[in-house]
């Protein structure tokens, strides 16, 4: 097997790279812009050469300064991600524990029930929870959205822990048992290293669900509780097409994503997989 | 250390079927071979042993200590699955000193352990390698140092040579052989392979179906198998209809002198068998009933021909110092002793 690409795999690949980069240049662009107008190529007017002379401040000026309320809405955005993953998880491995191991009755049954979220529409779930909510008082805090965060990814994580179950050889775990491993110690030392780089990869799409999620905050937060994707809406809601701050707002809405995508990767190349983890 | 027992043991699978009941005694300190083709309930009746397959009924005594009710932990037995499960995220060392991380064994205990172990596995300087960055042979010796580090009572290996190359397989198997003595532990190892089971074990059990066919010494199993279907898996063993008259044994391939009598009744078509290395054959054409060679297959130390006799096809095995050629017209011998008649005669 040769490393090398032919002419044709480069001009795909670069068709590629091309597609996943192209949505980013325009954004990068309107961000530093003040006047980009049909059918100007480029923008007309670049924001620093009205910074000076603008009462108010323009682009990356605004999105920085605090009354643009970023830092805030990042720091939710940033712990609700967290949290949702984290009560995801504490769910889903169990169920997919189950699901992937053991047969029983109405199995398919309840692998079709989890999966109901996906079909309902958002906007369904999301009325008919703030609804519960009102009822309860409970409305418009942290711990509401992060509760509606769980309905689109539950699923998703119990999907994806299941197939990780699935692979994993059983043998090894009854290896350690008759090695005289406790069920924890088997859980710390076998099991969990061994579905990790699943977990991960779970994790990575539960973050990216979160970010992103518009509706459900919307409605639970009461516009209580700012993220990065209801200051992106307020912001592309109220403004002409490609508002410099709504680009600006877009390119950040994308770092928690990129972030834990490094994060996960550097975890999941196969020396630090296999040197690193059990130390126990 | 201690011998083994299991009495009428029946466990069932995830498909529905049952496996046993089956019944195996091995002698402390002694090597069992169970031999059977695929789907036999080899594997199965190994799980049942290491207490992965539950038993449904039946007993199961380590020496005098009755086990059937007790986990696999509890039982203090040790398995080497047929891919070995080594685990991947951890080294060779990490993978050996497992069962005794697990117990809290002091450190200094354990690096001790670990040198001996090491030591009688030959496995010095792969201590930091991780199982990808080992042979299979390798793979297989830390996967048995990983479960005699625990001093079980009884050894489990399932298949422990079919994962090997060809050339690996009979020093792994003299190496197996080794240590299973050095150790002295009671051992049952899985094979499909009737040459493998031969060159390791000191007693050899044929399953098929779910059930035990024969146990014994090799050399019982494979001169005097019980059923046809023993004597068949044993390797290629001519099987044919024979009826006893007078002192004569009539074969559809002419009438010869036979001993090993037991299991024929007098006039009564039964089944026997003749082994293809204890037919001699002749260029001659008088030295009794003649045959004409159907083909020939060169095997290195010997040579299998297939005579047709009567319409009669035989396999035979000769040394290959006198060769024959295919259509030659030759003459064969079989002593009395060689036929057996088999004392099971269901088919």
């Amino acid at each position: 097997m040769s490393n090398r690409l032919t002419a044709l795999q480069k001009v795909l690949l670069s068709f590629l790279l091309l597609a996943f980069i192209g949505p980013f240049l325009p954004l990068a662009l309107a961000s530093v812009s003040f006047r980009w107008g049909w059918p100007d190529l480029l923008p007309s007017i670049w924001w620093w050469e009205k910074r000076e002379a603008a009462r108010l401040p323009l682009a990356w000026d605004y999105v920085l300064d605090p009354v643009s309320r970023l830092l805030p809405a990042l720091q939710n955005t940033v712990l609700i991600a967290a949290l949702v993953t984290v009560i995801a998880l504490v769910l889903s491995i169990p169920a997919a524990r189950i699901l992937a191991r053991q047969k029983f009755r109405g199995k398919n049954a309840a692998e079709l029930y989890f999966a109901l979220p996906l079909i309902v529409p958002e906007i369904a779930t999301g009325i008919g929870m703030f609804l519960i909510f009102l009822q309860f008082g409970v409305q418009g805090s942290l711990f509401t959205v992060v509760l509606a965060h769980l309905v689109p990814i539950l699923p998703y994580m119990i999907r994806m822990l299941t197939s990780v179950y699935q692979e994993l050889d059983g043998g090894m775990l009854d290896q350690a048992d008759l090695l005289g491993a406790s069920k924890m110690q088997r859980f710390r030392y076998v099991e969990l290293p061994l579905i990790l780089p699943g977990i991960l990869a779970a994790s990575l799409f539960s973050v990216l669900i979160s970010t992103n999620v518009f509706l459900l905050t919307f409605y639970m937060g009461q516009g209580q509780v700012e993220t990065l994707a209801t200051l992106l809406f307020a912001k592309v809601s109220s403004g002409g097409a490609l508002d410099p701050v709504a680009a600006a707002f877009t390119l950040i809405i994308t770092l928690p994503g990129i972030f834990f995508l490094g994060l996960t990767a550097r975890s999941l190349k196969d020396d630090v997989f296999a040197g690193g983890l059990d130390k126990g | 250390m201690s011998g083994l027992r299991l009495q009428n043991g029946v466990t069932v699978f995830d498909g529905g079927g049952q496996i046993g009941p089956v019944s195996l005694d091995i002698p402390d300190g002694q090597m069992m071979a169970l031999l059977g083709p695929s789907g036999s309930g080899k594997t199965t009746t190994l799980r049942m042993i290491a207490g992965l397959a539950p038993l449904q009924s039946g007993q199961l005594y380590f020496g005098a200590r009755e086990v059937t009710a007790l986990s696999g932990q509890a039982r203090n037995v040790g398995m080497v699955f047929q891919n070995y499960g080594l685990f991947p995220h951890m080294t060779a060392e990490e993978n050996i000193t497992f069962g005794l991380r697990m117990k809290g064994q002091p450190k200094s205990e354990q690096r001790e352990h670990l040198a001996w172990i090491l030591e009688m596995t030959r496995l010095g300087g792969l201590e930091k390698r991780f199982p990808k960055e080992l042979s299979g042979g390798q793979k297989q010796r830390v996967a048995l140092a990983r479960t005699l580090i625990t001093e079980p009572d009884v050894l489990l290996l399932d298949e422990p040579l079919s994962s090997l190359d060809a050339n690996l397989r009979e020093d792994m198997a003299l190496f197996i052989k080794d240590l299973q003595r050095e150790f002295n532990i009671t051992t049952i190892f899985v094979t499909h392979d009737q040459e493998e089971a031969m060159m390791l074990a000191d007693q050899v059990t044929v399953m098929a179906d779910g059930a035990v066919l024969q146990q014994g010494l090799p050399p019982e199993i494979f001169d005097r198998p019980l059923s046809a279907k023993v004597a068949e898996f044993m390797g290629a063993a001519n099987i044919f209809t024979g009826r006893i008259q007078g002192i004569n044994l009539q074969t559809p391939f002419g009438n010869f002198e036979a001993l090993n009598t037991e299991g024929a009744e007098a006039g009564k078509g039964t089944l026997w068998m003749v082994r293809p290395e204890h037919i001699r054959l002749f260029r001659e054409g008088d030295k009794g009933p003649g045959a004409v060679i159907k083909s020939a297959r060169y095997h290195g130390g010997f040579i299998q021909y297939e005579i047709e006799a009567h319409g009669f096809v035989l396999k035979t095995r000769q040394n290959s110092d006198v060769s024959f050629q295919q259509g030659e017209h030759v003459s064969f011998q079989i002593a009395p002793q060689h036929f057996w008649s088999f004392p099971e005669q269901d088919h």
